[in-house]
């Protein structure tokens, strides 16, 4: 570096240091603050980003010896239809988990949980029939293996602090940053309205269908369940039985430790369910589940109060429904003894 | 522990705290020392062995070498100390492609050999500290330096968390002084040491990983050949992206030292206002390539050996350099072009004609533009995950078997490029004979205030996807 330097420094260090700090924060302060205030006042609240070390964490939380605990797996569907705020009311004492994954089929976290852990309480794994392919089989093991081989305590910690702020500022949202905005504004001429979709730090999601336009969202959802289902057509009924039989010592690893494993179909609606039917039709596949796992199966059509709730775009429960979705769900565990709980609040 | 997470904002309160009590000089030492295990230790517990390992290693080896009588002894206890630490390198860094390139020469002998893959987690920081631990018994070994009266000094100073995963790489005779006395620290100080970790973090959050890793990633992690404009877009955003990340890191760590009373060197110094590639390499990653220099590019030779002995001794130099970044060929071809552009700057440098015009501020200009868009076609190497990804964007980049479809690159994603890339050429050009304190020191309160401001906010609002620091991975 330039000799010079040197009596520069001096004049570095002379300078008014405190007042520049001060005066620094107090912009920054008021800058973001003013934008907090801005996406608030457009209906704009705060979300969690889920992301593998968000998983990791809650994870990290499963532990052996709890009888009562509850661990949820499965995609978004678990995620969005079931409250955990209804489900820890009905269970207060119960450790209860959301270690669902949107887009990924969940058994490769059950391997987890049968295998790498002493769990001994409630899996309730949301599936389909489809689920149960071999060849989705490890759809969620990169998570999984994040979880054993990259996660750390100390990411964990800031994954902590990092729902924290994320559940109290709206500035830190992915969704608001400014390369997003631009390119959102470039394409449609106006800025983001509030999200459909946020994200709780219990990692259950919440879905708001009056805020989009539901039409729309529906025919994507159709559209795009045609193209899964086309583009892994579904094996003939007897070698998937063979597929799902393979799931039983899983169940049965658990099930030795004093743990059970409920396989539960939540719902679809409309021409979405036709198509799960017209690929998987029931009878051929998702009756034989639970015979051939030995897991316990519920499925939204044969339950009182599960079957009447509608999917607004097809997939999944609209945020007002889904405490009652799941206070049916919990009387459906408590109706068949899966789960007992001394009064139902 | 990550400069960019809470965590480290966290453990670096904390750390200032117990360090701020009013205890003894040593008990402040050993404050920073448990505070660096802590920090490597919290990637990941088990290797901080490796750390005491190579901090043991050398201060034995040091000690016995200073105090033997037979040359046969120095010897000995110097191969020890480049076993035990290069060994350390090569096992964890280096095993699998050895054996990988083992195996291919095998089989390529007809003799059917397929080990299977070691897949070893390479420690954090291992080509940083045991480059600095090496040092300290080479200086020794040449009788420049006498062995460091205080273990827990020298432990600090290979230990030392602002410095320990990513450099600079420091001298251990720069640094031990520095543990004599306790330092005075005034506020300002502490003041500038924040402003120079902001700008680090601004550097690193707000640029590398907000505006051009995406634009990089884009292009370079997607299959397929992207067109001439995608893959020139990409490679210049890459270019700005190393420099932000690392110089970020670089800043960010002299920052906290400074915080801490400790002065660290400086690791770049504007890079892309090089003039030629030897005034290049002494601006970028300087505590590297000084390094080099001194305990490797010197003992081979340097240029005391004749004009043939000099291109061998500065092509070994930089491929060793190139495979010190990562264990791949990729990694060894970006230094080999490098060191065939230091080969082209000493012939230009004989047949040019010694001329006024060399001085002239536009040819000073084109002849930086040159080196940097040089330097940028070597960066694809260093970039690219294969060496035939490395071709494809090489191909694409001359116009040659690229996709007419298109880059994958939206119009905001060249102008976001093109204009950051176009500051931070400027900006290195106006400051290539400037310092940073000299640019603070003649700004008004106020402004320094309003730049501070300015690099917060972007820090909250231009932030993108969490990534680790690129140079972490070395």
């Amino acid at each position: 570096m330039p000799s010079s330097i040197s009596s520069f420094n001096d004049r570095v260090f002379s300078g008014q240091w405190g007042r520049t700090w001060i005066a620094a924060l107090f912009a920054v302060a008021l800058v973001l603050g003013g934008m907090e205030v801005y996406w608030r006042s457009g209906g704009h609240v705060p979300g969690v980003v889920d992301d593998m070390e968000l998983w990791s964490l809650h994870r990290s939380r499963v532990r052996g010896g709890e009888d009562d605990a509850i661990v949820l797996l499965g995609a978004s569907r678990i995620q969005l239809d079931l409250s955990m705020e209804v489900l820890r009311e009905i269970f207060p004492d119960s450790n209860i988990l959301q270690l669902a994954i949107d887009g990924k089929h969940p058994l490769a976290a059950l391997r987890d949980l049968a295998e790498n852990t002493e769990f001994s309480g409630i899996v309730l794994c949301s599936i389909t029939s489809m689920g149960f392919q071999r060849q989705f089989r490890d759809d969620q093991q990169d998570y999984v293996a994040y979880f054993r081989k990259t996660s750390t305590v100390n990411r964990r910690l800031n994954r902590l602090i990092s729902s924290f702020i994320q559940e109290h500022l709206v500035i830190v949202d992915p969704y608001l940053k400014v390369k997003r905005l631009i390119e959102r504004y470039i394409k449609s001429g106006k800025l983001p309205g509030p999200r459909y979709l946020i994200t709780l730090h219990d990692r259950s999601r919440l879905a708001d269908y009056s805020v989009i336009n539901i039409e729309n969202q529906y025919r994507y959802r159709i559209k795009r369940i045609k193209e899964i289902y086309e583009g892994n057509p579904p094996v003939p009924p007897e070698k998937w039985k063979a597929h799902a039989e393979e799931i039983r010592p899983l169940v049965e690893k658990i099930a030795s430790r004093g743990g059970r494993v409920v396989f539960i179909r939540l719902p679809s609606s409309g021409e979405h369910w036709e198509i799960d039917e017209q690929f998987y039709p029931r009878k051929e596949y998702w009756d034989n589940i639970s015979m051939l796992t030995g897991a316990i199966t519920i499925h939204f059509k044969d339950v009182d109060g599960m079957e009447k709730f509608h999917c607004p775009e097809g997939s999944h429960l609209d945020r007002r429904d889904a405490p009652g979705f799941t206070r049916a769900l919990a009387a459906e565990l408590i109706k068949r003894g899966i789960r007992e709980v001394k009064s139902l609040p | 522990m990550l400069f960019n997470s809470y965590t480290f904002i966290i453990f670096f309160a904390v750390v200032s705290g117990l360090y701020s009590l009013p205890i003894g000089w040593r008990q402040k030492k050993l404050v920073l020392l448990c505070a660096s295990y802590v920090f490597y230790a919290a990637w990941n517990p088990p290797f901080v062995a490796l750390l005491w390992i190579s901090t043991l290693a050398d201060w034995i080896a040091a000690r016995r070498i200073y105090h033997a009588r037979r040359e046969t002894v120095r010897k000995v206890f110097l191969l020890f100390s480049l076993a035990v630490n290069l060994g350390l390198l090569c096992f964890f860094k280096y095993a699998d492609f050895l054996l990988e390139n083992f195996s291919l020469l095998m089989n390529w002998m007809n003799i059917s050999y397929h080990p299977a893959k070691l897949n070893l987690i390479i420690p954090l920081g291992i080509s940083f500290y045991t480059f600095q631990t090496l040092s300290y018994t080479i200086d020794i070994y040449r009788r420049q330096e006498r062995p460091w009266h205080s273990f827990l000094d020298y432990a600090l100073y290979v230990a030392f968390f602002p410095q320990l995963v990513a450099g600079p790489i420091v001298r251990a005779f720069y640094f031990l002084p520095q543990c004599l006395e306790p330092p005075k620290i005034k506020s300002q100080e502490i003041a500038w040491g924040l402003s120079l970790f902001t700008l680090g973090l601004f550097l690193k959050i707000a640029i590398a990983d907000g505006l051009l890793a995406p634009v990089v990633e884009a292009v370079y992690d997607l299959a397929g050949t992207p067109d001439a404009a995608g893959a020139w877009f990409a490679t210049i955003a890459f270019a700005g992206q190393i420099f932000c990340d690392f110089a970020g890191y670089s800043t960010c760590a002299i920052g906290i030292a400074k915080c801490l009373g400790f002065k660290l060197p400086e690791n770049f110094n504007f890079p892309y206002a090089a003039i030629g590639f030897s005034d290049f390499w002494r601006r970028w990653h300087i505590s590297l390539s000084t390094w080099l220099r001194d305990y490797l590019y010197i003992p081979l030779g340097g240029n005391r050996k004749g004009v043939l002995r000099t291109r061998i001794n500065i092509m070994l130099t930089m491929l060793i350099g190139g495979l010190w970044h990562g264990a791949s060929w990729t990694f060894v071809i970006w230094g080999g072009i490098h060191g065939l552009y230091l080969f082209a700057e000493r012939l230009f440098k004989k047949i040019a004609p010694s001329s006024s015009l060399w001085n002239l501020i536009p040819v000073k200009i084109f002849l930086s533009l040159a080196t940097f868009m040089s330097v940028c076609i070597a960066w694809v190497f260093f970039r690219a995950d294969t060496f035939e990804v490395a071709l494809l964007m090489i191909k694409a980049m001359s116009g040659l078997g690229c996709n007419p479809s298109g880059s994958g690159l939206t119009m905001l994603d060249m102008i976001i490029t093109g204009g950051v890339s176009l500051v931070i050429i400027t900006l290195h050009w106006w400051m290539r004979s400037r310092s940073l304190e000299e640019i603070a020191g003649r700004m008004p309160w106020w402004l320094k205030s309003v730049v501070l401001a300015g690099m917060l906010t972007a820090i909250v609002i231009l932030s993108g996807e969490d990534r680790a620091f690129i140079y972490f991975q070395f």
